[in-house]
C-alpha cells in the first residue's frame, strides 16, 4: 500500500487521494502492517473444543506444522461457529506457555522435580505396575472369587477421547485394576441413574439444537448462560421465537438476567420445589392424560406390601436400621416374581452380599437398559383409580407438597412458585412443549438421583419425553464425561452400561445375564452385547466353551468409587495411582484427603498439559504451608508425563447431545508429550512382554488381550480409528456392523461398546461427518453421530399418539407411515422401524417382540416411562424431599432429616457440621453453594494456566448479599474467611443483591456463592472451594454433596501456617465436634 | 469494484447450479479472492463470523457453507484402507486360532 510520508491522520487523509477516508487514508502505518493470524496457514484441521460438553467445533489452522490459530467451525450444527472465551482461548491452551513437555520424576523424600527421559519413565512406571499388582493381587474376597488387585487406582478420563477411555478400561481389567474412576462419578453420576431408571437410558433425552422448538424452558440447577455459553444460544433461539424461559436458582446470574421469570430457592431442597410441581400438575389437571396413560407406568398397581414415607415419618417400607439399606423388595410392582439368578449367591439380598451388592453403583448400570423388574406382566388399572396403581400413589405421596410448604422450605415466595407452575402447565400438553434443562446444582447431592428423577416424573406427567422442544436436558461440563460414561473409566461398569460383575451375584455368566437382563425390550439382548464385548477384548480365546472369557473379568464386591479408594490410599491399601486429565487436589470435595491420600502413596502417575496441584502437591500444596506434611518425610514417588493436546491427536469426544465428534490431529505433540492413547497402548505392549512368558493364571486376561493396533507416524502413535473401528464392532467376514441389531450371542460378532456400534458403519468413520448445519435439518443427522443408532431425540416414538399420529403438527417428529409400513420422520426411529401402532405382542413374546406398538421406552422391562421406580434406585421409589447432609432448617415434612440411606465416612478427617436442630449448628449458619464461572473451567488446570481467562477472572471471590455483608461486617472487595469443620479458606468478598436471603420456616437463611476453581498453581491463584466440603454421597452413584453445605464467614485473611489449624480446631470446639473421637 | 448484482450474476453464470465451485470459477474471472467475491455478492463474510438473522438467510446467493471459500485446504485424511486392513487382520488371525484349537492344518501362507 502506497502511504502518505505525512504523520498527521487529517493532512493525510486530506492530502492524499483518499479524502473521505473509506480505504487507504484509514489505515494507520500499525494496522497496514497487520495481517490475519490465519493468513500464513498451510492447512485447517476440523476439531472439537476440549472444554465443556457442549461440543463446539473448531477449525484449527496450521502453518509450517505449527498451530497458528483455531476458530469456531461455521458449519457446526452445535456450535454454528460461535466459541465461548474458554474456546477463544485454546490457542494459548495448546501451544501457550503453560504446556510442559518433559518429563518430571520426584525421587521418595525428594525436594525437587527432576528430569527424567521418556523411555526410562515408561520402564519404570510398567514394573511399579507389575511389582505393585503382584504384591496386592487377590483371587478371593471373603470366600468369593474376585481376581483383582485393590492396590493400584486410576482417575480421569472425561477430558480424554473416547478411544483413550476404551483402552484405559481394557487394559486396567485386564490386569484386574478395578478402581477406574473418572470426572463422570463426581458430576453426573446421579443423572445416568435417574433418567436411566426413569426412560432406560441414562443419556440425555434430547440434543441442544432442539431447545429452540421449546415453548418454554426450565432451567434449574444450572447457570446455562455462563457454564455453557455457546449452547445457550438454542435458549436464544427459543425465546426469540416467543418461548418464556424460567431459571430457578440460589442466585441470580446472567441465566436469570435472560430469563423471563427468576425464581429464587434454598439449595438443597429442589425436591420440594419440584415435589410441588408434581402436585400443582395433579392438583390442577394439568397432566397430559393420553400420553401418561398410554406410555408411563401410572397405570400399574404396586404390591400389597409398600408404604409411603407418611406412613412411616420419612422411611419407606424396607429401610433396615442395622444396615441403614431398603430391601427393595416391598417396592416391587403387584404379582411380579422375585427372580433368583441361577448360581448366584443364596444370600445376595439379605447378607452382606446384598449390601455390598446395593452399594456398588448399581443404579448407574441402567445406562443404557432398565432395571429388572422380575418375572411376569405387570397388573395395570386403566382407569387409574385402584389405590395401589401408581397414579394414586403418585397423588397421595405429594398431596404435602403444597405451594405454601414449598415456600416454606425453599423460601421461594408462594406467588412466584404458583405463576412458575401455571407457565409450565400451559406450555405442555398435545401442541405445546417444556424443555427441563439441568447441571451440577441437581446432580451433587446426597438427593442427587432422586432430584432428577423428580425432574423425570414432571416430565412424563407434563408428557414432554420424546418430543420437539422437550425432553431433559443434562448439561455435561467436560468435553467427553459422557464418553466417558458411555466407554466408561467407572468401576462398576463395562462399556455400553454393561454391569461390572459382583463377587456375590454373578459368579458365572447366566447368573450375571439372569440378574440384569430384562425379559422385554432391547435390554433382553444383553447376552449378544456382552459376548461381543469379551470377543473384542479376548479375541479367539473367548469361546463358549469358556464362556468366553468371563472369568477374566474382575468381580466387585461394594463401593470402590473414588472416595472410598483415596480413603484406602491413606490408610496404605492402595498404592499406585493414575492421574489423567483430572485435578483431584482441587475438583474433589475435601481436596485435603485427595493430598493425604497421595502423600501415603507408594507411586503416582500424573499426566496433564501443565503442572497441576495434584503432580506438585508435595512441594507446594496447602498441608506443606500448615506444616501437617514435609516434602522430606514424603515416601511417594511421582512420575508427571506431560500429554498430548486435542490439537495433536485423533480421536472422538462425546457432547451432551450423546453426539460424538471426531478431531483430527493438526500436529504431532512436542518433546515428551504424548496422547493417552500412546501412553496407555505402549504401557500395555511393555507389560505384556515383560510378562510373555508367565504361566501364572493371573496374567492370562493381560496376554490374551487383543492389544495389536496398529500404529502410525514417527511417535508411533496407534491408529485411534482402529481403536473406534473396534468400539463400533465387526462380524466374521471382517465387515464393519451397521449398528447393535447386528451383535450376535454365539461368538460370531466383536464389538467393544455396543450403544456405540453402527459408528463405524460401512467402514466409514461417522463421527467425522461434517455436513454443515444449513444444509440439513434441525437435529444435524449428517453432523457427527449420535448413540445409539444415531437418533438425536430419544423415546421419539412418544411424540406420536397411540395410533402412530404426532400429537400436533406443530409438535411433529415422528409418524408411522401405513403405507410403507415403517416409522418415519425427522429424526431416526427411536423404536422398532416396522413395529405398528397398533401391535400387540403375542402371549410368551419376549425380547423385543415383546414391546407393543405404543411402547415407547424401549430398553425399560415394561416399556413405559417410570413415574415410579419399583427397582433401580434404592433410596426410594419417588422422590421425597429430604435435608441435605449439613442444613441450617430441620425436614418439614418428617422427623428424619437427611436421605436414611446416603454415604457418610465417619474419620477425623472427613467431619461433619451439626445440622439444624442438633448442638453446635449455630457456629455454622449459612448455605454454601460452589459454582463455575464462564472464564475458567473445573479445577482450573486448563484456565488459571492462560493468560487471556487468568487476566479475565483473575481471583477467587465469594458472592454474599448486603444483608449478609452487614451482618457479618463484610466488604465488598475485601477478604472473607469462610469456615466448615473441615478447614478454612479465603476469597475476595463479593456483595451483590443476585445472592437473595431466603424467608424459610420464620427465620432468614443466606447463602454464599463461591466458584471452585482455584488452586495454588497458575497464573491466578487462591485457597480451594471443595477443601471445605465433606464426603458425603448419594447411596445410588457415590456422588458427592457440593452443592448445600453449612459454613462460618468472617470477614478478613485467614490465619497461615499451623495457626490455621488451631483455628479450624477452635471451631470445632465451640460446635462440639471432637476429631478424636470420630472412628477411622 | 464489482457491484452486489454483477458479482451475483457472474456467480449464476458460472457453474449450473449455485455452489462453492461457482464462487471459485466466478472469482477466477473476475480476479478476486473467492471470499471476497461471496462478501461482495451476499452482504455476509465467508466465514460466517457474523450471525445471520432469518432474513440473512434469504439472501441470494447464500451458500449453506461458504467457509472454504476462505479457508485454506482442510485436511482430513480418510484412513477406511488402512482401517479394513485391520479388521481382516483381526478376523484372520482369530480364525488362525480357532483352527489351531480344532487341530485343523494350517494351509501354505495363512
Amino acid at each position: 500500500m502506497s502511504r502518505s510520508p505525512l504523520p498527521w491522520p487529517v493532512l493525510r487523509q486530506l492530502a492524499g487521494p483518499d479524502r473521505l477516508a473509506r480505504g487507504a487514508a484509514a489505515k494507520s502505518r500499525h494496522s497496514a502492517q497487520l495481517s490475519a493470524r490465519t493468513h500464513a496457514a498451510d492447512k485447517v484441521i476440523r476439531s472439537v473444543c476440549p472444554y465443556c460438553g457442549v461440543g463446539c467445533g473448531q477449525t484449527v489452522f496450521v502453518a509450517d506444522n505449527k498451530v497458528v490459530q483455531i476458530e469456531g467451525d461455521a458449519d457446526s450444527a452445535v456450535s454454528r461457529g460461535r466459541l465461548c472465551p474458554k474456546d477463544s482461548a485454546s490457542l494459548q491452551l495448546t501451544t501457550g506457555d503453560s504446556r510442559c513437555h518433559e518429563v518430571l520424576y520426584r525421587r521418595p523424600y525428594g525436594t525437587e522435580w527432576e528430569p527424567l527421559d521418556l523411555e526410562s519413565a515408561m520402564e519404570m512406571i510398567a514394573e511399579r505396575v507389575i511389582s505393585t499388582r503382584a504384591a496386592t493381587f487377590e483371587w478371593e474376597d471373603e470366600g468369593k472369587r474376585t481376581r483383582r488387585t485393590l492396590g493400584i487406582a486410576s482417575l480421569g478420563g472425561a477430558t480424554l477421547d473416547n478411544e483413550e477411555n476404551y483402552l484405559i478400561k481394557k487394559l486396567f481389567t485386564a490386569l484386574g485394576v478395578i478402581q477406574v474412576e473418572n470426572q463422570a462419578r463426581i458430576c453426573h453420576s446421579s443423572t445416568v441413574a435417574a433418567l436411566g431408571t426413569s426412560f432406560g437410558r441414562g443419556g440425555a433425552t434430547t440434543c441442544m439444537q432442539d431447545l429452540q422448538n421449546a415453548d418454554c424452558l426450565f432451567i434449574q440447577g444450572s447457570n446455562f448462560a455462563e457454564a455453557h455459553p455457546v449452547g445457550f444460544q438454542w435458549v436464544m433461539e427459543a425465546r426469540a421465537r416467543g418461548a418464556k424461559v424460567v431459571h430457578v436458582d440460589p442466585r441470580f446470574s446472567r441465566t436469570s438476567a435472560l430469563a423471563d421469570l427468576y425464581v429464587p430457592i434454598r439449595s438443597g431442597s429442589d425436591v420440594a420445589f419440584l415435589g410441588g410441581m408434581i402436585n400443582y400438575v395433579l392438583e390442577h389437571d394439568t397432566w397430559f392424560h393420553d400420553y401418561v396413560l398410554h406410555y408411563t407406568n401410572a397405570a400399574t398397581i404396586v404390591g400389597p406390601d409398600f408404604k409411603d414415607t407418611d406412613e412411616l415419618n420419612g422411611f419407606f417400607s424396607g429401610f433396615d436400621e442395622e444396615t441403614r439399606k431398603y430391601d427393595l423388595d416391598s417396592w416391587r410392582y403387584e404379582g411380579m416374581e422375585v427372580r433368583s439368578p441361577s448360581g448366584s449367591d443364596p444370600h445376595a439380598d439379605d447378607d452382606d452380599g446384598g449390601s455390598s451388592v446395593q452399594s456398588s453403583g448399581r443404579g448407574e448400570q441402567h445406562g443404557s437398559g432398565g432395571p429388572a423388574i422380575g418375572g411376569g406382566q405387570p397388573i395395570r388399572d386403566e382407569t387409574l383409580e385402584h389405590p395401589r396403581c401408581v397414579f394414586q400413589l403418585l397423588k397421595r405421596h405429594y398431596a404435602r407438597y403444597t405451594p405454601e410448604t414449598v415456600e416454606e422450605i425453599c423460601g421461594t415466595p408462594k406467588e412466584t412458585f404458583l405463576e412458575l407452575c401455571k407457565l409450565v402447565s400451559e406450555c405442555s400438553g398435545r401442541e405445546r412443549t417444556t424443555a427441563f434443562i439441568y447441571a451440577m446444582g441437581w446432580t451433587q447431592h446426597t438427593t442427587g438421583v432422586q432430584y432428577i428423577r423428580s425432574a423425570c416424573v414432571l416430565q412424563l406427567l407434563l408428557g414432554n419425553i420424546g418430543r420437539p422442544g422437550g425432553g431433559i436436558q443434562a448439561l455435561r461440563g467436560h468435553a467427553s464425561i459422557q464418553g466417558s460414561s458411555d466407554i466408561p473409566t467407572l468401576y462398576n461398569l463395562l462399556p455400553g452400561y454393561l454391569a461390572m460383575p459382583h463377587a456375590h451375584e454373578h459368579q458365572d455368566f447366566e447368573s450375571y445375564l439372569a440378574a440384569d437382563r430384562t425379559d422385554k425390550g432391547f435390554w433382553a439382548n444383553m447376552r449378544a452385547y456382552m459376548v461381543s464385548l469379551m470377543k473384542a477384548w479376548w479375541g479367539p480365546a473367548a469361546t463358549a466353551e469358556n464362556d468366553f472369557c468371563f472369568d477374566y473379568l474382575l468381580r466387585l464386591t461394594g463401593d470402590h468409587s473414588t472416595y472410598p479408594t483415596v480413603l484406602a490410599q491413606i490408610d496404605g491399601k492402595c498404592k499406585g495411582y493414575f492421574i489423567l486429565g483430572e485435578n483431584p487436589a482441587v475438583s474433589s470435595a475435601n481436596s485435603k484427603l485427595q493430598r493425604l491420600g497421595m502423600a501415603a502413596l507408594d507411586w503416582l502417575v500424573v499426566r496433564d498439559l501443565a503442572l497441576i496441584e495434584s503432580a506438585s502437591w508435595w512441594k507446594d500444596g496447602p498441608e506443606i504451608e500448615t506444616g501437617e506434611l514435609s516434602s522430606e518425610q514424603i515416601a511417594t514417588e511421582v512420575f508427571f508425563l506431560p500429554a498430548a493436546a486435542h490439537t495433536e491427536k485423533d480421536g472422538s469426544f462425546t457432547n451432551t447431545n450423546r453426539l460424538l465428534q471426531w478431531h483430527h490431529a493438526a500436529v504431532d505433540p512436542e518433546g515428551d508429550a504424548r496422547s493417552d492413547l500412546w501412553f496407555f497402548f505402549h504401557l500395555g505392549r511393555r507389560i505384556r512382554e515383560k510378562l510373555a512368558a508367565s504361566e501364572d493364571e493371573r496374567d492370562r486376561p493381560l496376554l490374551d488381550l487383543t492389544w495389536d493396533y496398529p500404529t502410525e507416524g514417527p511417535l508411533d502413535e496407534p491408529s485411534a480409528d482402529a481403536v473406534l473401528a473396534e468400539i463400533n464392532g465387526w462380524n466374521d467376514h471382517g465387515e464393519p456392523l451397521s449398528g447393535y441389531l447386528d451383535l450376535a450371542e454365539d461368538g460370531s460378532t466383536a464389538c467393544g461398546c455396543w450403544i456405540y456400534s453402527g459408528v463405524y458403519a460401512g467402514g466409514v468413520n461417522q463421527a467425522a461427518r461434517r455436513k454443515p448445519w444449513r444444509e440439513q435439518n434441525w437435529l444435524g443427522p449428517e453432523w457427527g453421530w449420535a448413540w445409539p443408532m444415531d437418533r438425536r431425540i430419544l423415546y421419539n416414538r412418544a411424540s406420536a399418539d397411540p395410533e402412530g399420529k404426532p400429537w400436533s403438527e406443530r409438535k411433529a417428529l415422528l409418524w408411522w407411515d401405513a403405507e410403507a409400513g415403517s416409522w418415519t420422520g425427522h429424526d431416526v426411529a427411536d423404536f422398532v422401524k416396522d413395529r405398528p401402532p397398533g401391535y400387540v405382542p403375542p402371549e410368551g413374546a419376549t425380547g423385543p417382540d415383546a414391546l407393543a406398538g405404543d411402547d415407547p421406552f424401549i430398553m425399560q422391562a415394561d416399556g413405559k416411562g417410570w413415574l415410579y421406580a419399583p427397582a433401580g434406585v434404592i433410596d426410594g421409589p419417588m422422590p421425597t424431599h429430604y435435608e441435605p447432609q449439613e442444613s441450617p432448617v430441620s425436614n418439614l415434612l418428617y422427623e428424619q432429616s437427611a436421605n436414611p440411606v446416603r454415604q457418610l465416612f465417619e474419620r477425623p478427617e472427613n467431619l461433619y457440621n451439626p445440622s439444624s436442630g442438633e448442638p453446635g449448628s449455630e457456629v455454622f449458619p449459612y448455605v454454601l453453594t460452589t459454582y463455575r464461572l464462564t472464564e475458567h473451567f473445573t479445577a482450573g488446570a486448563m484456565t488459571r494456566t492462560l493468560p487471556y481467562l487468568a487476566e479475565l477472572q483473575p481471583e477467587f471471590f465469594c458472592e454474599v448479599s448486603p444483608e449478609l455483608a452487614e451482618e457479618r461486617g463484610l466488604v465488598h472487595n475485601g477478604w472473607a474467611t469462610i469456615v466448615s469443620s473441615r478447614t478454612a479458606i479465603e476469597a475476595r468478598v463479593c456483595v451483590t443483591e443476585r445472592m437473595t436471603p431466603l424467608r424459610i420456616q420464620g427465620r432468614v437463611v443466606h447463602q454464599i456463592g463461591a466458584p471452585f476453581h482455584w488452586g495454588q498453581n497458575g497464573l491466578t491463584t487462591g485457597d480451594s472451594t471443595n477443601d471445605l466440603i465433606p464426603i458425603a454421597l448419594d447411596p445410588n452413584v457415590h456422588i458427592q454433596e457440593t452443592k448445600a453445605i453449612t459454613v462460618d464467614i468472617r470477614p478478613g485473611r485467614r490465619p497461615r501456617g499451623p495457626e490455621l489449624l488451631s483455628y479450624v480446631e477452635e471451631y470445632r470446639r465451640r460446635a462440639g465436634i471432637v476429631a478424636s473421637e470420630v472412628g477411622s | 469494484m464489482l457491484s452486489r448484482e454483477a458479482a451475483l450474476q457472474l456467480v449464476e453464470h458460472a457453474t449450473s447450479a449455485l455452489d462453492a465451485t461457482s464462487y471459485e470459477i466466478a472469482a477466477r474471472r473476475a480476479g478476486l479472492p473467492p471470499g471476497l467475491l461471496y462478501l461482495i455478492a451476499t452482504g455476509v463474510p465467508a466465514d460466517s463470523s457474523d450471525g445471520l438473522s432469518p432474513e440473512d438467510l434469504a439472501r441470494p446467493g447464500l451458500l449453506g457453507s461458504a467457509q472454504r471459500l476462505v479457508l485454506p485446504p482442510v485436511d482430513e485424511p480418510d484412513r477406511g484402507p488402512h482401517i479394513r486392513e485391520f479388521l481382516r487382520r483381526r478376523v484372520a488371525s482369530g480364525r488362525r486360532a480357532d483352527d489351531e484349537t480344532r487341530g485343523v492344518p494350517r494351509t501354505p501362507g495363512g
